[in-house]
């Protein structure tokens, strides 16, 4: 005999249905305590491993920007503050705050001769000068760090990429277009010409002197008139300011 | 051993006195400066402005580029106006270079008479800037004229005395503690 649908039936339905969400609750209240857990026992981790290759994290530029990546992943900044853990136990946000003071430092004496664009190489090669043998090693990712810092300043403080090239730019106007098209034209040699760079933009002659004057008036342009042609040369390229 | 360059010292713009003010400043500074140093170097405190245009301060070789006499004159202008140079003539054909200034001078004889075992004692200016005794020292074969200018120095710091000023065989200095 088949029985029809009661009102048991519906208040088995309802029961079963109060018990799944109190299961699904207890679960995920399991499941949340794990992860907790887990990130808690993974920051122990984390500070244990900085505590013990506190030296290598100081001194080894590649173990800093790995460890660096790895704090980021679980959302730690040991850069944020340096009250914080990280900068008891690593010292690691006064690291960057002396490279930063560095770094404006080499930036702004250059800016009279490279109008405030230097090459990330020719930088690094001046921060080792300036912080001598003992200090410890320094990286372009560090200096790439040091400057996200400086940039909340709104100094001006940028990393670029021009043409397969790295430069700093501590200035606070970015370069238009068409004064980068120059830097392009400029390419390894560090200069060009009048004609030169007419030819890689298409301009019309009018538009290539607005772009070089500008340039120079800026300071990052100067001028050789020792050729057959008038040479204009990208300071931030030679690599060759004051030494 | 000789005097090693700048890098920029090898840049073909560095060559052109560049029309914009504020660079040309920026460039003569560095001019200025590096023919402070080169003399200081060369020891050459009489600096003839045409002859040193051939030389390989003003001239290199290597990238085909040359200091113009009117560039020359304007670093020496600029060196003039900060202090570091003096034309001698109104022609503008030969200046003095400052090498370092007097008080510099002062400190570098003093420090030496007192690193030596100098100081209580009399010494000759002959034994002082001509001996073996300072032949590696900045000072060896200083001008007398500048010598008696820098014991002028020494002598109001109350650090030396000179004596038999101007006579060029029995000058002597006695350096005093102090």
């Amino acid at each position: 005999m088949r029985r029809g649908v009661g009102v048991g039936a519906f208040q088995n339905q309802a029961r079963f249905t109060q018990t799944l969400a109190a299961t699904g609750a207890a679960i995920q209240k399991t499941q949340m305590e794990t992860v907790q857990r887990q990130m808690s026992t993974f920051k122990d981790n984390l500070e244990d491993f900085a505590r013990k290759h506190r030296e290598q994290i100081n001194s080894v530029p590649e173990f800093r920007a790995r460890f660096n990546q790895m704090c980021k992943t679980m959302g730690a900044d040991p850069l944020a503050s340096n009250k914080s853990f990280w900068a008891k136990i690593l010292g690691i946000g006064e690291f960057y705050t002396d490279l930063g003071i560095q770094i404006v430092d080499i930036c702004y004496t250059s800016r009279a001769t490279d109008g405030g664009l230097l090459e990330m190489s020719e930088l690094l090669r001046r921060l080792r000068n300036m912080r001598g043998k003992n200090a410890h090693a320094v990286s372009q990712d560090d200096v790439v760090r040091a400057i996200d810092k400086l940039e909340l300043l709104e100094g001006g403080f940028k990393v670029v990429e021009f043409a397969g090239r790295t430069l700093v730019q501590s200035i606070p106007a970015d370069l238009t277009d068409d004064q980068t098209s120059v830097m392009k034209a400029c390419g390894t040699k560090a200069y060009t010409t009048l004609d030169e760079l007419a030819a890689e933009t298409g301009w019309p002659e009018s538009r290539c002197m607005a772009a070089l004057d500008s340039l120079m008036n800026g300071g990052m342009v100067w001028v050789d008139d020792g050729g057959k042609q008038r040479e204009y040369w990208m300071m931030a390229l030679t690599a060759m300011g004051e030494a | 051993m000789s005097f090693s360059f700048p890098s920029y010292h090898n840049l073909p713009p560095f060559y052109t006195l560049q029309p914009n003010l504020e660079t040309q400043t920026k460039q003569l500074e560095m001019w200025g400066s590096l023919v402070q140093s080169y003399c200081r170097f060369n020891k050459i405190t009489h600096f003839p402005v045409g002859d040193m245009l051939s030389n390989d301060l003003f001239h290199n070789k290597s990238i085909s580029r040359q200091v113009t006499i009117d560039m020359a004159r304007a670093i020496i202008d600029f060196m003039v106006s900060h202090g570091t140079a003096q034309w001698e003539g109104k022609e503008k054909l030969r200046a003095t270079i400052v090498l370092r200034t007097l008080d510099d001078w002062a400190d570098i004889i003093y420090n030496w008479a007192y690193r030596v075992g100098n100081v209580g004692t009399v010494v000759t200016a002959f034994e002082l800037l001509e001996s073996d005794e300072s032949k590696n020292e900045e000072f060896y074969k200083m001008d007398r004229a500048l010598f008696r200018r820098v014991m002028g120095v020494l002598e109001k710091q109350g650090k030396a005395r000179l004596f038999n000023a101007g006579d060029e065989s029995k000058e002597g200095v006695k350096f005093v503690e102090k």
